[in-house]
């Protein structure tokens, strides 16, 4: 029974609410929105590499290279689209 | 075909490797799609016009209730590849099915709350930003429809190949 639940995932889910329960912080405290939108990223960030790499096995097989490079590049494209839509659309420029 | 025995199952034979590599490729372009999806709703969100806000709409226990069933479906897949690994079979598809019932349970809650939304005279034409919400959560949703075909389908073929 005990070799099912593998201590590192046990762990890593626990760590996975934990997060969501910091995220959650946000609007129970009166927090400015700069402090709220920082730990919804930082939270969010985390979030997403210990999905990647702990339930999702990133970084197990010999192509670890290839895949993270791929991955990398998805999250440069999707930062450029967001804060390039922020840059454009709502920020602007003097 | 050749089986290397060193290695996890997953990744036993070429074709399997590929397969894999195939579906990260398929991941970042997951990641650049909502991206933009993203990004119109950030640029959306205050166009509310007569239409309801954010603040009105979202209830916490709805997004509790999705968050946790799609953290907790990506634990019991895990718990599911670990066990197909030590080559427990059974342990392997009560995982898969528990996180198939996870997966229906998140589209349970999402689509109540569409509906929801819908009485509360919230829909997809209503104002810009509930027209990005819808478009936002709907590809999200509709990638967990297609995941709870997929995974059936896909284990029952490794299991006919075996």
């Amino acid at each position: 029974m005990k070799e099912l639940f593998p201590r590192g995932q046990v762990m890593g889910f626990a760590f996975s609410l934990v997060l969501t329960l910091v995220a959650l912080s946000v609007i129970m405290f009166d927090l400015s929105l700069k402090m709220a939108m920082i730990i919804l990223l930082v939270t969010a960030f985390m979030q997403a590499a210990l999905q990647l790499v702990m339930f999702m096995h990133a970084g197990e097989s010999e192509d670890k290279a290839s895949i993270y490079t791929n991955v990398y590049y998805g999250l440069f494209v999707a930062l450029v689209t967001i804060f390039g839509t922020m840059l454009t659309m709502i920020w602007g420029y003097q | 075909m050749k089986i290397d025995n060193s290695l996890p199952l997953e990744y036993s034979t070429e074709e399997n490797r590929l397969k894999i590599f195939g579906f990260w490729i398929f991941l970042g372009a997951e990641i650049a799609l909502f991206a933009t999806l993203f990004a119109t709703y950030f640029v959306l969100v205050d166009g509310t016009g007569n239409g309801p806000t954010g603040e009105h709409l979202f209830k916490l226990p709805t997004l509790m209730f999705q968050t946790i069933f799609l953290l907790t479906s990506s634990f019991t897949i895990g718990l599911g590849i670990n066990a197909m690994r030590l080559g427990r079979q059974k342990a392997t598809i009560g995982f898969f099915i528990i996180t198939l019932i996870l997966g229906l349970g998140f589209l349970g809650v999402e689509i109540y709350e569409f509906v929801e939304y819908v009485h509360e005279g919230a829909t997809i034409q209503t104002s810009a930003f509930l027209s990005s919400l819808f478009t936002l959560l709907g590809t999200h949703g509709a990638h967990v429809t297609l995941g709870l075909f997929w995974e059936p389908s896909s284990s029952c073929r490794s299991k006919s190949a075996v």
